[in-house]
């Protein structure tokens, strides 16, 4: 957890100048709740462009649908000191609002403690779980997301049914996902995944949460094969995940983790021929013109496409550190696909279809050789890219000699060494036995001896 | 012996001796106690009529007693340098092995103190060539560890004589007999590391690397000093060979393995600089443990590091490019100034001569081009039967050995009490070979090697 913390910071640092392609009304109109509070703010911080507008409608969505006024006063002041730095009139605190939330908050965690209290003393134990689970929500609706953590926790033991043990994992795992302890987001799918008759909906949202927690760890691959699994029903207005995450954001995640790790093969029948992606696919057509880009070799047009889309993917919360990995593997991947199918590659042919130059791809495909990615080797002399013939024959002679030498020093040295047990000639404090014609303490001595005359050799 | 009279003079003991000399057991039952119990003066002395015990024992028959009296003239006050000399040489010669191995101090003794005379007569050189002789009658077999090995290859080090030894290291050492050899584990490891030294002076760096192996990787319960200087060494002879540390044999003792993480942190950190093949890194690496390498005396060893690591970045260029222009490879190894070029043609050139790299350099362009090529050995010449041949006799060898070793285990007094406590069915060994892909080896053999190396 402190780690990921860590990591959070340290990218956070990032400025992106403007986005390409975002329209931030339509695209924080996908979510609800913490979530769209959470990347208005993520949004603020990281594109002075957008600054004004995203803390704007993150004091709305605060006001409106919250009672964290901790988090509304922070983001105002934040608000008003980029104002006045531009020179604007400063936004007015709802003072009215924030005392009596706060007023509001307090009496109603008052009466939940109190209610919650007198069902332990009644020993109830629907009531003491519902307790807990209503205390949870309204730490949660104040932003106390820890404290909310431990109530849902905490209904654990009170739960009776499959139905309870599920709700109080969507809870744990919602709450987990905000605070980025993905660890945590994980076991508790497990948790739900063992229960019987899990809903379509339920399996579809576990799913996406196990996706999101494989991402957050770089396992792309993993997080690909889950956003790809996901059922279209998560995205019906009734499911709710809005308040996670945006079928738009399934797509793209699921597209890029797709393209950055799985080879051309997997690519057509997991993701192309994936009817139920298919349809996440249609929110975002320039994705979606990614991949197919992508499958049919166009891979100039799929790297621009990718840059101009850089901006935004560098504005998601969830995506913006994995962003730079997950190119480079696209490019990596589209290298050694492109060739693939080839002995030979004129390497100016190349350069323009990757819409680089000569040079800078050399450099590229040598660091691919050395990682052993593609097997091939560079003629630098007429810029062309040569597959390495293997030579079979020669290289089981080769190691196979290799192995005989290998054999027979280790064999040598395990009889030594059987030998020596035998003899007990085992380095130790006094020295047994008649022999010992050197004693421990001029051992030194002799090796210093030893040196000096080495030292002096030329 | 309680039942023999001490001898109070030469003479008597002369008589005595000739008494005795006939068979191995009447020499070690009667004529070695009582040379045993006499002091060191004794030997000095010389008969009635002033003769010297030395020209009246018969240097083969009676090895024993001329071992003592040569020991105790060769490490008087103040030897008769040129008589003991020649004394002693023709000794080493002729002796009879199985006698001076009763009394293996004293022969080493005699070793020492032929070596000290030789170095009073302005030559230590003389001395050695008749001990390697002398040593490999003196060693059960050549797979022996006797007390004078170490001493010998020192005097070899020492005298700067590394190719006298080599007919000794060249068998590698597997049995240890400590009758009759007076042995310790100071003796296997530092034999192991003069070796290992022997071995780097000659610039053999592989065999440098299996003895050091065998010194770090000895069974210990604490940590010798010897084992962290060879540690030292290995590390970089390890550079040199391989690029990185090789990883220690699994069986390295604990103890070890601890030591070698808390004093030679400077050597980790230089490896760390080489593996990352970046030349000015381990330059700067390079100056800041300079003086960790002076004081353990290992500059020597280091700065062909420096060297070394142009020459794995020029191989693995060879994995990458089928040409390059020697600018381009000056400039991907990291060599720098106005010359890079011409330093690059001289590595590429040393490398094709020392057969490292396989490649041709051609002038017809503006800067010189390099073309990389595959080993040129196709395998298709009798010279690799030969050399396979060779090759599956040593294995055949080794093999045997441990068979042998396996059915001595097998016969043990503790191996059968054990197996019959645990009831019944002896697992690896006594039956007849029942693998025959590997060279008719019992079925315990595969106890004897580490499989996931070898077979992963």
């Amino acid at each position: 957890m402190d780690d990921n913390v860590a990591k959070r910071k340290r990218i956070t640092d990032i400025v992106v100048d403007s986005p390409n392609n975002l329209d931030l009304e339509s695209y924080i109109s996908n979510y609800k709740g913490h979530t769209k509070v959470d990347r208005l703010l993520f949004i603020a911080k990281r594109c002075p462009t957008l600054q004004i507008d995203a803390y704007r409608l993150a004091l709305q969505e605060l006001r409106d649908n919250s009672l964290d006024t901790a988090k509304y006063l922070q983001s105002a002041s934040k608000l008003n000191e980029v104002l006045t730095a531009q020179g604007y009139p400063s936004y007015s605190i709802d003072s009215g609002w924030v005392d009596s939330t706060q007023k509001r908050a307090k009496t109603l965690l008052e009466r939940l403690d109190a209610e919650l209290k007198n069902y332990k003393n009644n020993l109830i134990k629907e009531s003491i779980r519902m307790g807990h689970n209503d205390l949870g929500d309204h730490y949660y609706n104040c932003g106390n997301l820890t404290n909310a953590l431990k109530c849902y926790s905490r209904t654990r033991d009170y739960c009776t049914t499959a139905k309870h043990v599920i709700e109080m994992c969507l809870n744990v795992i919602k709450v987990s996902i905000e605070l980025g302890n993905f660890s945590h987001v994980h076991s508790y799918v497990i948790k739900a995944e063992s229960t019987p008759d899990i809903q379509p909906l339920v399996q579809a949202k576990l799913k996406v949460a196990a996706a999101l927690a494989h991402l957050d760890n770089n396992k792309y691959k993993q997080a690909a094969n889950l956003f790809l699994e996901t059922s279209f029903e998560i995205a019906q207005p009734q499911s709710q995940y809005s308040e996670v995450i945006s079928p738009n954001d399934i797509a793209i995640y699921g597209a890029l983790c797709a393209l950055a790790s799985f080879d051309r093969k997997q690519l057509k029948k997991q993701v192309i021929d994936n009817a139920e992606f298919k349809q996440f696919l249609e929110l975002e057509p320039n994705i979606r013109e990614l991949i197919y880009g992508f499958y049919n070799s166009k891979y100039n047009s799929v790297l621009t496409g990718l840059e101009s889309y850089k901006n935004d993917f560098l504005l998601d919360i969830h995506l913006h550190n994995h962003v730079e990995t997950l190119y480079d593997n696209i490019r990596k991947k589209a290298l050694v696909q492109y060739f693939s199918p080839f002995l030979t590659v004129d390497m100016n042919k190349m350069a323009e279809s990757f819409g680089t130059n000569v040079l800078k791809l050399e450099k590229e495909l040598a660091k691919l050789i050395t990682e052993n990615l593609i097997q091939a080797r560079i003629d630098s002399h007429k810029k062309i890219l040569c597959a390495k013939q293997q030579d079979h024959r020669s290289s089981i002679f080769q190691r196979s000699l290799k192995m005989g030498d290998e054999f027979e020093l280790s064999t040598n040295a395990m009889l030594l060494r059987m030998n020596l047990f035998k003899a007990n000639l085992i380095v130790q404090t006094a020295q047994k036995g008649e022999g010992g014609t050197t004693s421990s303490s001029n051992v030194n001595a002799v090796i210093n001896a030893v040196w000096q005359s080495r030292e002096k050799q030329p | 012996m309680p039942n023999q009279q001490t001898p109070g003079t030469v003479d008597e003991l002369l008589q005595f001796i000739s008494a005795h000399s006939d068979g191995i057991e009447n020499i070690s039952n009667h004529i070695f106690p009582m040379l045993k119990q006499l002091p060191q003066q004794f030997f000095l002395q010389g008969t009635a009529d002033n003769q010297d015990p030395l020209d009246l024992l018969d240097q083969t028959f009676c090895s024993l007693a001329y071992t003592y009296f040569l020991s105790a003239r060769c490490n008087a006050e103040r030897p008769n340098a040129a008589h003991l000399l020649n004394y002693a040489l023709n000794f080493l010669q002729v002796f009879d092995p199985q006698q001076v191995r009763i009394a293996p101090d004293k022969f080493l003794q005699v070793a020492q103190g032929l070596c000290r005379i030789a170095a009073q007569y302005g030559n230590s050189v003389i001395a050695i060539k008749p001990l390697v002789n002398a040593l490999q009658r003196y060693a059960q077999s050549q797979n022996h560890l006797t007390n004078l090995h170490q001493y010998l290859i020192k005097e070899c080090l020492l005298s700067k004589c590394y190719k006298q030894a080599l007919p000794i290291l060249l068998n590698d050492i597997t049995e240890i007999e400590t009758s009759g050899t007076g042995i310790g584990y100071i003796d296997h490891l530092l034999y192991h590391y003069y070796g290992a030294m022997v071995y780097i002076g000659l610039k053999n760096y592989e065999r440098a690397f299996y003895f050091l192996k065998l010194v770090i990787s000895a069974p210990a319960n604490i940590t010798s000093q010897i084992q962290i200087e060879a540690y030292k060494k290995f590390s970089l002879v390890s550079l040199l060979l391989h690029g990185k540390i090789a990883p220690l044999p699994k069986y390295t003792a604990t103890a070890v393995f601890r030591s070698i993480k808390n004093q030679c942190q400077a050597y980790q950190d230089y490896s760390g600089a080489f593996e990352s093949l970046n030349v000015k890194r381990l330059r700067n690496e390079f100056n800041k443990c300079a003086d960790t390498f002076r004081k353990d005396k290992n500059l020597g060893l280091a700065k062909q590091t420096l060297d070394a690591i142009y020459r794995r970045n020029i191989q693995q260029l060879t994995q990458t490019y089928l040409t390059l222009s020697l600018a381009d490879i000056a400039e991907a190894v990291g060599l720098e100034g106005p010359n890079a070029a011409k330093m690059a043609e001289n590595y590429v050139l040393r490398m094709i001569e020392s057969r490292e790299i396989f490649a041709t350099i051609s002038h017809s362009h503006q800067n010189g081009m390099v073309s990389f090529h595959d080993n040129a050995d196709m395998y298709n010449t009798s010279l690799t039967i030969t050399h396979l041949e060779q090759q599956i006799a040593k294995a055949t060898k080794v093999s045997e050995r441990v068979i042998k070793t396996d059915r001595a285990i097998g016969c043990s007094k503790e191996y059968l009490a054990k197996s019959l406590a645990t009831g019944g069915a002896i697992p690896g060994g006594l039956g007849p070979a029942d693998d025959s892909e590997f060279l008719g080896a019992g079925g315990g053999f595969d106890n004897f090697i580490d499989d996931g190396k070898y077979f992963g």
